[in-house]
C-alpha cells in the first residue's frame, strides 16, 4: 500500500505493507536519523515528531501516519555546510552527545518543548527528554542542553563552553623558557600579539604557559554529524541484494538437540539459506575479545548439538526480508532431549547437572562440578594474620546480574568485497580481536577478512565480544550474499552478555588502632551457560577488592561456576563494581562496629603515593603480574571536595534525617572510596598513525574504537596539543582493520592511558620531523629550543614557517618525504584513578522505597584531557550505577526464563525520575600518562551502589548486603529489625 | 505473523463492521504495548476517523472518550480540578511522554495508577458491540468484538483525591499502588497490585469527615480482600502490607477535612 504524508515539510509517499512499522518504513526510505532500539516503544530512539509530537515509531504503523506530518531530525540542518540548528549546537556545546545513537530523537523532543514553552523550566526538559532512554549520559548535559537551546532560540547571549588547559610545568616538568627577543607587553597566559615593527608586522607567539587543546572542553569531533542523525552507524547502509538474518534461540535451559528439521524453512519463499550445527564447522573458541591466547575456558562453538541456556544459539536464517526471516525461524521444528538444569552457583557445584561434558573444549578447571576456572593469589600469611587480629569480620556480599543494556543493540552486517575477502561491518569494540577470532571459525585467513567499525550506539562492554559476527559471516559464506543480523531487545537480554553475578564472602582482621591487619576474599563467581571472561572478571574483582586499603596479609580465591543462564561477559567496571559494592560496604561496616568514623577509618588505611599495589604483583590474568607503586593519588582532596558538595555535615544533623511532613520518610548520606586502575598491566595495546597533510592537516588512524565515550577527540587533542594545532586540523578515523593500526579495543579503562600513549608517541615523532624540515626551511643548525603552536613552527629567534609550507616543502619541493609517524604503546603499569562517592537518599520506612536525591562524585583521573568528557563520563556512569543498586536486574522463573525481557520490566532510570548528578574533577598529574592522564570511563560504575547501600544504612539502620536495594527487600530487612 | 490488512473506517457503524471481521482488532495502544504489538491481528483497525478523543464535561458529568491520549489527559486543566487532579498525575505517571502521545485511555483501563482512579471516581465504561452498554469499571470485561467508547464519572470538583504508589524507582510501573477519592458524603480506596483484579472499598461518611475508625475500617477491608499472587518484583506477602500501608497512605492524606488536597507521591526533579 502507498501512505501519503508530509515528510520534513515535503509531502512523500511510503510504500509499505499493512504491517510495517513507520520505523520499517521510514529507514527503507533512507531516513537513516530514526533509530531501533527496542521493540515495545520504551526506548525512544526511534521517535519522530508526529503532528508536533514526540512519540515512537517502533509501535505505529506506517498506515497511521496516513496524512500526517512527520518530522524527522533530517529536516533541521540539510546539506553539507558545518551549519547546525541551534539546537543541535547547544547540544553540542553542552556535551549532551555521548554514542549519538538516541540524540535525533532528544533534538526532536527538544524541539517540540520549545515550540511550546520558550522558557521551560528543568522539570520540563526532564520531561521531554523522557521520551529517550539515553544510557551514556545521565541526562544530566542534554536537560543543560535543552535549556541552553532555549535561551539561544530566545536571542539571548548564551556564554562560550571555554576554559580549562594545564600548566605546561606540569606537562614537561619545567615552564617554557621565553625567546630571546620578548613583546613589550608580555601576556600573562600565553596568546598571540602582533607587534608592529618598522616595516611590516611579525607575528610572535609567547611561549605558551598553558596547554591549547588539552584540558579544554572542546566539541567532540563527531559531534556534528551525530546531532544531524547522518547515517553513520552500522545499520545505516543499505547494501544491493542485502539479506537480512534471524536467530532461533533456545526455550529450553538445558537441552539436547534430537532432531532438527529446517525443510520446511529452507522451502519458504525468500529464504536463501538456514544454517544449524549441522552446517557449520566445530570449532572450539572463547567469545570474549581478549588478547592472544584467549585466556581459557575455550567452550563455545557457533552452533552445537547441546543448549545450555534459554536464549542459545539453535539456528540462523538469511531471507530476503525481516519478515520472511522470522517465519522461517518460527517454520524451524527442533526435537529437544530436556536435560535438568542448575541456576545458582551452589547448585552447580554439586554436579548432579554437567553442563559441559563435550571432550573438545579445552581448559575448562573441572567440568564435572561446572568450574571453569579458578584463580588465587596470597600475600603475607592470611590465616596467622587472622588469628592474631583484634578484631575479625566475616561477611558475605552477593551483586546480582545486570545487562549493559545499550540501546543501540548488536548489530552487523558482512558481505564479500570486489576481492572477494569478506568484510565485517560491525558494532563492536575489539575489531581486531574479532578478526583474528573469527578467522578460524570461517576458515578463512586473517588476511581475508577486513572489520569496520563504524560509529558505536553505546557498548559498555557488552559489545567486547565476538557476539554475533560469527554467525552473520557463516550466512554471507552460505549465500554469497551481504548479510545484515541485528538482535531484538529480547535477545539482547537473553542472548547477549551481562554482569557476572558474584558471592563475595570477605575475612577482615583489624587492630585495635584501626589498621587493617588481614583481608582474605572470596569470589563465588556464575559465568551462566559458558566462561567468556569469568577468569579475567573475577580476577579483576581480586584486585580491586584488595587494592585500595593498606593491608600487609591479602588472600584471593576464586572460583567461577558454570549454571543455565545467559552469559555474562565485559560490563563496565568489569568486577570492580562487584567487589567494590563489597569492600566499601565490609570497612562502613567495621568503622560503625568499632566506633571509628568510617571516612577517617578509610582515609587512614588507604593506599598513598609510593605504596606498591602488592596484591597486583601477585595476581596477573592467570599469571604473575607487574610491580604497581601509586605515583599519583588524590583520594583525600576527593573526599574532601565530595563531602563538600553533598553537605556531609548534615550526616551528624539529627532533625534533618527526619520530615516532620512526611514521618515516614528518613534521609540518609553514605559514601564509598574508589580506585580503579588504567587498562590492564603489560597486556593492552594501542597503535596510533599520524600523516600530515598538505594543508598542514593531520590524519589520525587509530585502532581504538570510540564506542561513544569521545576517545576520538580525547585522542585527537592529544596529538592536537603535540603538533601545535587547533583540534579541527586532526581527522581522527577508527577503526578499520585495513586502515588502521592495531589496538586491543575499548577495553578496561585503557583508551586514554593507551591508545592515548600511542598517539602522543607518533605525534612527537612526527613532530620531529616537521622540526627538521622546519630547521632546513629557516637554516638553522639545530632544532633546539623550536616549537610547534598556532599551526606554525618557530624558531628561537621569532622566525617562523606554517605547517602547510612545511608541508608543501616535504611533499613537493625538496628531498621530497611523506611526514607520518606510526607508534604504540604499552605499559607495565596501570596506574589507578580514584574517587569518593557520596550518596543522598529518602527510604520510605513503610514501603522500603529508596529515592535516592544525589549522587556526587569527585574523581582524580590525573589530567582530564576533556574535561567535558570526562564528566560526561562521570556522570553517565553514575546513572547506570544507580539503575544497577535499585532496579535494574535480570531475573528468571524456575524454568530458568528471563522475566525481564523489555526496558520497562529492566527499567533504567528516565530523564525525568534521576537524582541530581554532580562531578568533580580533582586534578593530578599521573607522570605515567599522556600529559598526566589516568582513566576515567570505568571509576563510576564502582562506588554508587555502596554508597547508597551505606546511605540507605544511615537512614534506615538497615544493611543489605544483596544488590539491587528493592522496596522489598529494604521493606523485610525493615521488618527484621 | 504481521497484520494482513489495515482499515480506517470512517464512522462507527463501519467501525463496529470492521471488527466483526475474525482477527480484527482496534489499534488502541496503552502504557505498555506488547513487543509484536501487531502480532495477534490479521486485520488492524485504525479508528481515529471516529471521534473518540475528547475530555468533555456536561450534566452527567465528565466523559473522556476511549482514544484520548493520555498526556491529554496529563495536561487537563479540566480534569486537574476533578478530585485533587489525581487521574491527570496517574496518566503522567503511567509512560514516557513519547508514549503518553500513543496510548489512549482505552488502552490503559488495566494499567495499576489509571485503574485505581477511576476505580476510585467510580467511572463507568461505555461500549459497542452488539448495542451499547455502560458498566460501572468494577465490573467492566470487554467482550469479543466490543469496542469501548468512553470512560465517565460524575464531576469531583469539591472531592479529596490522593495517590500512594511504591515502585523501584520514581516513575517505574507501580508494584502496589492506591487512590483514594473522599467526596462530601463517601470515602472510596482503590488499590492494584494486590489482587488479581483492582480492589475497592467504600464507606459513606458525613460532611467530608473520614474519621480515624472509618479509616482504618477501610484499609482493614482492603487487607482482607488482598490475595495477591507473587511476581518478581514483590512477593504476596510484601504486596499484601502495602495494600494496607498505601490505602492508608492514601486516605490519611485526605482524612481532616481542611487538607483535602491531594497527595502527591514521590517525584524526583
Amino acid at each position: 500500500m502507498i501512505i501519503h504524508l508530509t515528510l520534513n515539510g515535503t509531502s512523500a509517499q511510503l510504500d509499505c505493507a499493512p504491517g510495517d512499522t513507520l520505523l520499517a518504513a521510514l529507514r527503507r526510505a533512507h531516513v537513516w536519523s530514526v533509530k531501533h532500539g527496542c521493540e515495545t516503544g520504551e526506548c525512544g530512539a526511534c521517535s519522530v515528531l508526529l503532528d508536533g509530537k514526540i512519540a515512537p515509531t517502533c509501535v505505529l504503523l506506517a498506515a497511521q501516519a496516513e496524512g500526517r506530518n512527520v518530522v524527522t531530525v533530517e529536516s533541521l540542518a540539510s546539506g553539507h555546510a558545518e551549519r547546525v540548528h541551534p539546537i543541535q549546537q547547544a547540544f553540542i556545546d553542552a556535551g549532551a552527545v555521548q554514542c549519538g545513537y538516541c540524540t535525533p530523537a532528544m533534538i526532536l523532543a527538544t524541539k517540540a518543548l520549545l515550540e511550546k514553552e520558550n522558557n521551560p523550566t528543568e522539570a520540563q526538559a526532564r520531561e521531554a527528554l523522557s521520551a529517550t532512554l539515553c544510557r551514556c549520559t545521565g541526562y544530566k548535559k542534554p536537560v543543560e542542553a535543552v535549556l541552553r537551546a532555549a535561551a539561544l532560540l530566545r536571542g539571548e547571549i548564551v556564554p562560550p563552553v571555554k576554559g580549562g588547559g594545564i600548566p605546561f610545568e606540569a606537562v614537561f616538568g619545567f615552564p617554557r623558557e621565553l625567546p630571546p627577543e620578548t613583546p613589550e607587553t608580555p601576556a600573562s597566559h600565553g596568546g598571540t600579539i602582533t607587534k608592529h615593527l618598522i616595516a611590516f608586522p611579525i607575528t610572535i607567539t609567547q611561549p605558551q604557559q598553558q596547554t591549547d587543546v588539552v584540558g579544554h572542553p572542546e566539541p567532540k569531533v563527531d559531534a556534528v554529524k551525530l546531532v544531524k542523525g547522518r547515517p553513520v552507524f552500522t545499520d545505516d547502509i543499505e547494501l544491493p541484494g542485502m539479506l537480512h538474518a534471524a536467530l532461533l534461540t533456545s526455550p529450553h535451559a538445558h537441552a539436547r538437540i534430537r532432531n532438527i528439521d529446517v525443510s520446511q524453512a529452507r522451502a519458504l519463499p525468500g529464504v536463501h539459506a538456514v544454517l544449524t550445527y549441522q552446517d557449520v564447522p566445530r570449532v572450539i573458541y572463547a567469545s570474549g575479545g581478549q588478547s592472544y591466547p584467549n585466556p581459557p575456558p575455550w567452550d563455545q562453538v557457533s552452533l552445537d548439538a547441546k543448549v545450555r541456556h534459554v536464549g542459545d544459539r539453535v539456528a540462523v536464517v538469511a531471507a530476503e526480508t525481516p519478515e520472511i526471516a522470522r517465519e522461517a525461524v518460527n517454520l524451524i521444528e527442533v526435537d529437544y532431549e530436556v536435560l535438568p538444569a542448575v541456576f545458582n552457583t551452589e547448585d552447580a557445584l554439586r554436579g548432579d547437572v554437567v553442563i559441559h561434558e563435550e571432550p573438545d573444549a579445552v581448559k575448562i578447571h573441572d567440568p564435572k562440578r561446572n568450574v571453569a576456572i579458578t584463580n588465587h593469589a596470597e600475600h603475607g600469611d592470611i590465616e596467622k594474620a587472622l588469628a592474631e587480629s583484634d578484631h575479625v569480620f566475616e561477611r558475605t556480599y552477593h551483586v546480582h546480574q545486570v545487562q549493559q543494556a545499550s540501546i543501540e543493540p548488536h548489530v552487523v552486517v558482512t558481505y564479500w568485497d570486489e576481492d572477494d575477502r569478506l568484510v565485517i561491518r560491525s558494532s563492536t569494540q575489539v575489531p581486531f580481536h574479532v578478526r583474528r577470532m573469527i578467522a578460524p571459525l570461517l576458515g578463512l585467513p586473517v588476511k581475508r577478512i577486513r572489520v569496520i567499525k563504524p560509529r558505536i550506539g553505546g557498548g559498555f562492554g557488552g559489545k567486547q565480544e565476538m557476539l554475533i559476527e560469527d554467525l552473520c559471516a557463516h550466512l554471507t559464506l552460505a549465500t554469497g550474499r551481504p548479510v545484515r543480523f541485528e538482535y531484538t531487545r529480547e535477545q539482547e537480554f537473553t542472548s547477549a552478555r551481562s554482569r557476572h553475578p558474584q558471592k563475595i564472602a570477605y575475612r577482615a582482621g583489624v587492630m585495635n588502632d584501626g589498621a587493617l591487619h588481614a583481608l582474605d576474599m572470596h569470589v563465588l563467581e556464575d559465568t551462566g551457560a559458558y566462561g567468556t571472561h569469568a577468569l579475567t572478571v573475577g580476577t579483576v574483582s581480586g584486585l580491586r577488592g584488595l587494592s585500595t586499603y593498606r593491608c600487609p596479609n591479602l588472600r584471593f580465591v576464586l572460583e567461577a561456576v558454570y549454571t543455565n543462564k545467559p552469559t555474562p561477559g565485559a560490563f563496565r567496571g568489569y568486577g570492580a563494581p562487584q567487589a567494590l559494592f563489597a569492600l566499601e560496604c565490609l570497612m562502613e561496616e567495621i568503622a560503625l562496629e568499632l566506633n571509628l568514623d568510617p571516612v577517617e577509618f578509610r582515609l587512614k588505611n588507604a593506599v598513598r603515593v609510593g605504596d606498591e599495589v602488592v596484591i597486583a604483583r601477585a595476581l596477573g590474568e592467570g599469571k604473575e603480574g607487574f610491580e604497581q607503586i601509586i605515583q599519583s593519588c588524590a583520594l583525600p582532596e576527593c573526599v574532601e571536595q565530595g563531602s563538600a558538595a553533598i553537605g556531609w555535615d548534615r550526616q551528624a544533623d539529627p532533625r534533618w534525617r527526619f520530615d516532620p511532613e512526611r514521618p515516614h520518610i528518613r534521609r540518609g548520606l553514605g559514601m564509598a572510596a574508589c580506585m580503579h586502575g588504567s587498562a590492564i598491566a603489560g597486556l593492552d595495546m594501542g597503535a596510533a598513525s599520524i600523516k600530515m597533510n598538505d594543508d598542514g592537516s593531520f590524519n589520525l588512524l587509530v585502532g581504538a574504537t570510540d564506542i561513544g565515550t569521545g576517545s576520538d577527540t580525547v585522542l585527537a587533542q592529544i596529538a592536537a596539543e603535540t603538533l601545535g594545532c587547533p583540534l579541527s586540523d586532526i581527522l581522527p578515523y577508527s577503526s578499520d582493520t585495513d586502515f588502521t593500526p592495531f589496538d586491543t579495543g575499548a577495553y578496561a579503562s585503557s583508551t586514554t592511558y593507551i591508545s592515548g600513549g600511542a598517539v602522543m608517541r607518533a605525534a612527537a615523532r612526527v613532530r620531529e620531523q616537521i622540526l627538521e624540515r622546519a630547521k632546513l626551511m629557516l637554516n638553522l643548525e639545530t632544532v633546539e629550543g623550536m616549537y610547534l603552536r598556532d599551526r606554525r613552527v618557530f624558531a628561537p629567534d621569532g622566525r617562523s614557517v606554517s605547517l602547510a609550507e612545511v608541508a608543501l616543502h616535504s611533499l613537493h619541493t625538496f628531498d621530497q618525504q611523506q611526514i607520518m609517524a606510526t607508534a604504540s604503546h604499552m605499559s607495565y603499569h596501570s596506574p589507578p584513578p580514584f574517587g569518593a562517592q557520596f550518596a543522598e537518599v529518602e527510604v520510605d520506612t513503610e514501603t522500603g522505597q529508596v529515592t535516592v536525591k544525589k549522587l556526587v562524585m569527585a574523581v582524580d583521573c590525573g589530567t582530564a584531557i576533556n574535561p567535558q568528557t570526562a564528566a560526561g563520563q562521570i556522570e553517565g556512569g553514575m546513572a547506570q550505577a544507580l539503575g544497577y543498586t535499585v532496579s535494574e536486574e535480570m531475573v528468571y522463573d524456575d524454568a530458568g526464563r528471563l522475566l525481564t525481557t523489555r526496558f520497562g520490566d529492566y527499567r533504567i532510570f528516565q530523564a525525568d525520575e534521576m537524582p541530581e548528578l554532580e562531578a568533580i574533577l580533582v586534578p593530578t598529574y599521573e607522570p605515567s600518562g599522556p600529559f598526566g592522564a589516568k582513566a576515567v570511563a570505568e571509576i563510576p560504575m564502582d562506588g554508587v551502589a555502596p554508597a547508597i547501600a551505606n546511605a540507605v544504612h544511615h537512614a534506615a539502620g538497615v544493611r543489605i548486603r544483596d544488590l539491587p536495594l528493592t522496596p522489598e527487600k529494604v521493606w523485610r530487612a525493615l521488618q527484621r529489625r | 505473523m504481521p497484520i494482513r490488512h489495515y482499515q480506517r473506517p470512517k464512522d462507527l457503524a463501519a467501525a463496529q463492521a470492521a471488527l466483526r471481521q475474525p482477527g480484527a482488532a482496534p489499534l488502541m495502544l496503552g502504557p505498555r504495548i506488547p513487543a509484536e504489538p501487531f502480532a495477534a491481528m490479521d486485520t488492524a483497525v485504525d479508528l481515529r476517523l471516529l471521534d473518540l478523543a475528547y475530555i468533555r464535561e456536561d450534566g452527567e458529568g465528565i466523559h473522556i472518550g476511549a482514544l484520548t491520549p493520555l498526556q491529554d489527559i496529563a495536561e487537563s486543566s479540566q480534569l486537574e480540578s476533578q478530585a485533587g487532579g489525581i487521574l491527570p498525575e496517574a496518566a503522567g505517571l503511567a509512560a514516557h511522554l513519547g508514549l503518553r502521545h500513543l496510548a489512549t485511555l482505552g488502552g490503559s483501563l488495566s494499567w495499576p495508577d489509571i485503574a485505581v482512579v477511576l476505580l476510585a471516581l467510580e467511572a463507568v465504561v461505555v461500549a459497542v458491540s452488539a448495542q451499547k452498554r455502560e458498566t460501572p469499571l468494577a465490573d467492566f470485561q470487554a467482550a469479543e468484538g466490543e469496542l469501548i467508547l468512553e470512560v465517565k464519572f460524575s464531576a469531583q470538583t469539591g472531592a479529596g483525591g490522593a495517590l500512594a504508589r511504591v515502585a523501584r524507582t520514581p516513575r517505574d510501573e507501580a508494584i502496589v499502588c492506591a487512590a483514594a477519592v473522599v467526596t462530601k458524603d463517601t470515602a472510596r480506596v482503590a488499590v492494584a497490585g494486590a489482587s488479581p483484579q483492582s480492589i475497592v472499598r467504600s464507606s459513606p461518611i458525613t460532611r467530608n469527615q473520614l474519621t480515624n475508625n472509618q479509616l482504618l475500617s477501610l484499609v482493614d477491608a482492603i487487607t482482607s480482600a488482598a490475595h495477591p499472587a507473587g511476581d518478581y518484583r514483590a512477593s504476596a506477602e510484601y504486596r499484601k502490607a502495602m495494600a494496607g500501608v498505601l490505602a492508608r497512605r492514601a486516605l490519611s492524606s485526605l482524612s481532616s477535612s481542611s487538607s483535602l488536597s491531594s497527595f502527591s507521591p514521590e517525584r524526583s526533579t
